[in-house]
C-alpha cells in the first residue's frame, strides 16, 4: 500500500502532497497499518496484523500506556526533566495535575527516582532500575557493560550523528555548555559553522565539531595535544571506513599536528570499502 | 578516574499503619534523626495491600556524573560496546529511539548515530532489523525506531508534543476518533525474552 493506491486531491501538507498519502499517514499513526519496508525512503504500508505478530498486538488502557511510554521516555534521555516527560504522557484534555499524580505515584512505586544534577535547576527523573549507575559513576566506577570492546573514546574520537539524542535540540548545551545546531536547514546566512557538522566526542566531552572542509576546537590547546591527534586521527579512520572513503582531504584543518596526524592515519590505511572487509 | 562527592537523601512514604497513603505522591522527609549518611534508607510501610518496601531516592550529582550516565546509558561512551547485528540490535534497545532522517550527505544521521556505538556497523542495517527482522519498527510524527513501543498507538499520545506538528493536518480529525489504546509488548521479547 503507497500513496499510490488512491491519489485524489493534492495538499499542502509537509507530510504528504496527496489526501491519500495523509490518509495513510494517519492510518500508520494510529496504528492501523505498518510500515512493511522502505523504498528510498519512502514507506511501503501494509496492515498492522500482516506486520505484527499477532501475539504482540493487544489492547491496554490509558493508565497502562502512559506509564509505558514515560518509562520509555525517561530511559531514552537517561535524566528528562518533568516538562520533557509529561510530554510522553499529557494528551488533549490532559492536566499538568494528572501528570504530577501519576509522576509521582511512579516516584512513590520505585518506577522513577529523583535525581538533582548539581548547577541544574530542574529536578530530573530517572529510571528506578537504574538507580544503581550514577552511584557507580559517581565511586569512580564503570558498570560492567559498559566495558568497550576495543578503544575507549579518549583513545579514538567518536563522530556524533546530528540527530544523536545526547547532543541534539539544544542538549549539548546543558550536558557540555557547547552549542551544536545542525545547520542544514538554516539559512546560509545564519549558519556559524556549516551545511553539515558533526560534535567529536573525545573522553566524555564534544571538544570541537567536525565539518567535511573545516576543524573548529573549542579548546585550541588541543591543537598542540599528540593525545588528542592520535585519538582524532583513529577516530577519522575508523569514521572513513565507514562512509567507504578513500582519500582523506584535511588540508582545512588549521592545525598542523592534528592535520599531519589526519593524513598519516588516512595514508597509512587503504580504507577498503565496507562491503570488502572481512 | 572520577572520584566525587556525593550526597544522598532518601526519601520515603510515610503512612499510618494500614492506611494507603492519602495522596499520590505524598513525601514526607525523614526525620533528621533519622538520617545515615552514605547509606540508602528502606522504610516498612505496612498498610494492607500496599508496597512492603515503600522507598522514594532522590540521588544528587556533579554534571561530570550526569554526563556519564546519560552518554553511557545511551551508549557513546565509554567506548563502542557492541559489535555485529546482534550488538547492533543492543545497541538500538539500550538507545530507545533512533531518529531516522532521509538526508543523506556523509551518510545518514541513523547510520552515524549506530557507527558511533557498534564497532563494525555498515550503513543501513537497522532495516534489517526493522523490516526483515521485525525486531523494532518505526514509528512517530518524527519518525523514529522503537522498540517496546506500541506499533498502534494511544490517541492521548498521538497529541503529545512531539507528534502534535506532524499530526496538524489531521488535528480537527481527532476529537472524534475513538480513544483507544493498543500496544504490543515488544518484537524483541518473542524472540529474546
Amino acid at each position: 500500500m503507497t500513496c499510490e493506491m488512491a491519489s485524489r486531491k493534492r495538499t499542502q501538507s509537509y507530510r504528504g502532497r496527496k489526501d491519500s498519502a495523509l490518509a495513510l499517514y494517519y492510518l500508520w499513526y494510529t496504528g492501523e497499518v505498518m510500515t512493511h519496508h522502505c523504498e528510498n525512503f519512502e514507506r511501503v504500508y501494509a496492515l498492522t496484523e500482516t506486520v505484527s505478530p499477532a501475539s504482540l498486538i493487544r489492547e491496554s488502557d490509558e493508565a497502562e500506556a502512559d506509564r509505558f511510554l514515560i518509562k520509555k521516555d525517561v530511559s531514552f534521555s537517561g535524566l528528562s526533566r518533568p516538562s520533557r516527560v509529561a510530554e510522553s504522557f499529557r494528551g488533549y484534555g490532559e492536566s499538568g495535575r494528572a501528570t504530577k499524580q501519576l509522576l509521582g505515584a511512579m516516584v512513590a512505586e520505585g518506577d522513577l527516582i529523583e535525581v538533582q544534577v548539581e548547577g541544574w535547576k530542574a529536578t530530573h527523573y530517572a529510571l528506578g532500575s537504574d538507580a544503581g549507575v550514577p552511584r557507580e559513576l559517581s565511586a569512580g566506577l564503570l558498570p560492567q557493560a559498559w566495558t568497550p570492546l576495543e578503544t575507549t573514546t579518549t583513545e579514538e574520537v567518536v563522530f556524533l550523528a546530528p540527530l544523536d539524542h545526547v547532543c541534539a535540540r539544544g542538549r549539548a548545551r546543558a550536558l557540555f555548555g557547547f552549542d551544536y545546531i545542525w545547520e542544514v536547514y538554516k539559512p546560509e546566512e545564519q549558519r556559524r559553522f556549516g551545511y553539515y557538522t558533526l560534535p567529536v566526542l573525545w573522553g566524555d566531552r564534544p571538544t570541537n565539531t567536525f565539518v567535511i572542509l573545516g576543524l573548529w576546537l573549542e579548546d585550541e590547546a588541543h591543537g598542540l595535544d599528540e593525545a588528542f591527534a592520535a585519538a582524532l586521527a583513529r577516530g577519522l579512520a575508523r569514521f572513513m571506513r565507514f562512509l567507504g572513503a578513500s582519500q582523506l582531504d584535511a588540508t582545512a584543518i588549521r592545525e598542523p599536528l592534528l592535520r599531519q596526524r589526519a593524513c598519516e592515519s588516512g595514508q597509512s590505511r587503504s580504507f577498503p570499502k565496507q562491503s570488502d572487509d572481512v | 578516574m572520577i572520584v566525587e562527592k556525593q550526597r544522598e537523601v532518601s526519601l520515603w512514604n510515610v503512612t499510618p499503619a494500614g492506611q494507603p497513603p492519602d495522596k499520590v505522591g505524598n513525601r514526607t522527609r525523614p526525620a533528621p534523626e533519622s538520617r545515615l549518611h552514605g547509606t540508602r534508607f528502606r522504610s516498612i510501610s505496612d498498610w494492607s495491600g500496599g508496597l512492603a518496601h515503600q522507598e522514594v531516592i532522590m540521588l544528587t550529582i556533579t554534571i561530570e556524573t550526569a554526563r556519564r550516565f546519560i552518554l553511557g546509558k545511551q551508549g557513546v561512551w565509554p567506548g563502542r560496546r557492541w559489535r555485529g547485528i546482534a550488538g547492533t540490535e543492543a545497541a538500538m534497545r539500550a538507545m530507545e529511539y533512533l531518529q531516522l532522517d532521509p538526508l543523506q550527505i556523509l551518510a545518514r544521521s541513523q547510520d552515524i548515530a549506530l557507527h558511533s556505538r557498534v564497532l563494525d556497523y555498515t550503513p543501513g542495517r537497522w532495516e534489517e532489523l526493522a523490516y526483515q527482522q521485525r525486531k523494532f519498527f518505526d514509528w512517530g510524527g518524527w519518525l523514529s525506531v522503537r522498540w517496546r513501543s506500541c506499533p498502534t498507538f494511544a490517541w492521548s499520545c498521538a497529541a503529545s508534543a512531539m507528534a502534535t506538528m506532524a499530526t496538524r493536518a489531521f488535528a480537527a480529525w481527532l476529537p472524534s476518533m475513538p480513544r483507544r489504546s493498543r500496544k504490543c509488548e515488544t518484537f524483541c521479547a518473542s524472540v529474546a525474552p
